[in-house]
């Protein structure tokens, strides 16, 4: 019975270390366990800017009024061509009926126009040639345009040109309004 | 004698139970997230893990977000003294096929601690063989290439790199 107990005492011994050294490792083993991750990495291919995604309507949800978005409009407002302050009449020929023409010179580029009657410069159709002023006419709206006094060299006249001229005076044209004012209505028709 | 006998008998057991109950799969995981910092991931993978073997098949390796090959097994071996990486059947994928040879038929790594300052890399493709030596004190590796008549023809980009001896393609690689 001794000898068998001995016998086991011996191979206790020698399992012993072999015992420690497992649980040692064991240990060492749930430590890094612990210690390290325990998911792996994936890939996946998920764009962000594919996912789809609505904003939560709280104005709907709690009976809120929507906000009035106010646009500001900006108007762009078309500066329309001053006619009689930025023109002058140079010269007037006088012919027969639709043959005469006027020189005008633009002040802001300084280019000289030749027009006969119906033509057109700017919007403003020639209507009538007199030999002190012209008529042009926009939208229904007469505008007078005077030839200055110093520039007058010489004047033809025909009886007609002169029965035309009575046309205009019935338009209750005042002379005085046309030099304070740069346009100045002479009617409508 | 004795005792020196017994304390190599518990250092090798030591070493071996270590390996037995290292977490492998969770070591796996630690290395899979250090590649995924310079932009290397291996996805879709079956893991399996035993005593002394650890097991990926069927992962596909995205290198800058783009699918870069596809490998079927790898088999990481470790008996404390003698480790090994086996690679099989790797195919290069989509727009890196222009660049580098498919298939790679199998790659090799093997450390040993009869050649401790080495690790012995053997690999064979479409490229042809290829055999290089990892020097762990210098941090150099040395390719030897016995290129096959495709990588001749088609990759010619990556044989300018290389110095022909013999017959042999060598490619120096300081890390």
């Amino acid at each position: 019975m001794n000898s068998n107990f001995s016998n086991y005492n011996v191979i206790f011994k020698l399992l012993l270390p072999f015992g420690y050294i497992l649980g040692f490792s064991y240990i060492l083993g749930f430590i890094l366990f612990l210690y390290l991750p325990k998911e792996g990495i994936e890939f996946s291919k998920i764009d962000s800017y594919n996912i789809s995604s609505k904003r939560y309507n709280f104005t709907k949800a709690f009976d809120l009024k929507d906000k009035v978005n106010i646009k500001v409009v900006k108007k762009v407002e078309k500066k329309e061509y001053k006619l009689l302050s930025n023109i002058e009449l140079n010269a007037v020929y006088l012919s027969k009926k639709n043959k005469s023409w006027i020189v005008l010179n633009e002040k802001s580029s300084s280019k000289t126009f030749i027009l006969s009657k119906s033509d057109k410069f700017k919007d403003f159709e020639l209507i009538k040639i007199f030999k002190e002023y012209i008529v042009f006419k926009k939208k229904n709206i007469e505008y007078k345009l005077q030839m200055e006094s110093k520039k007058l060299d010489y004047e033809v006249l025909t009886k007609k040109e002169n029965k035309k001229q009575k046309e205009i005076k019935s338009v209750n044209i005042n002379p005085i309004d046309i030099k304070l004012s740069n346009t100045t209505k002479l009617g409508v028709r | 004698m004795k005792t020196l006998f017994k304390g190599l008998v518990y250092i090798s057991f030591l070493l071996f139970t270590i390996i037995m109950f290292l977490p492998k799969n969770n070591i796996y995981y630690f290395v899979e997230e250090k590649l995924s910092n310079n932009k290397i991931i291996l996805s879709n993978e079956d893991i399996k893990s035993s005593l002394f073997d650890f097991e990926i098949s069927k992962s596909l390796l995205i290198y800058q977000n783009t699918k870069f090959a596809k490998i079927e097994d790898i088999k990481i071996k470790s008996f404390v003294f003698y480790n090994s990486i086996d690679v099989s059947n790797i195919e290069v994928l989509d727009k890196y096929t222009n660049q580098y040879p498919i298939k790679t038929k199998s790659l090799n790594l093997s450390y040993s601690i009869l050649n401790p300052l080495f690790v012995d890399i053997k690999s064979t493709g479409d490229f042809g063989k290829l055999s290089a030596k990892l020097d762990l004190l210098k941090n150099k590796i040395t390719y030897r290439l016995t290129a096959s008549n495709s990588m001749k023809k088609d990759y010619k980009k990556i044989l300018r790199k290389m110095k022909l001896k013999k017959g042999e393609y060598i490619y120096e690689q300081q890390f």
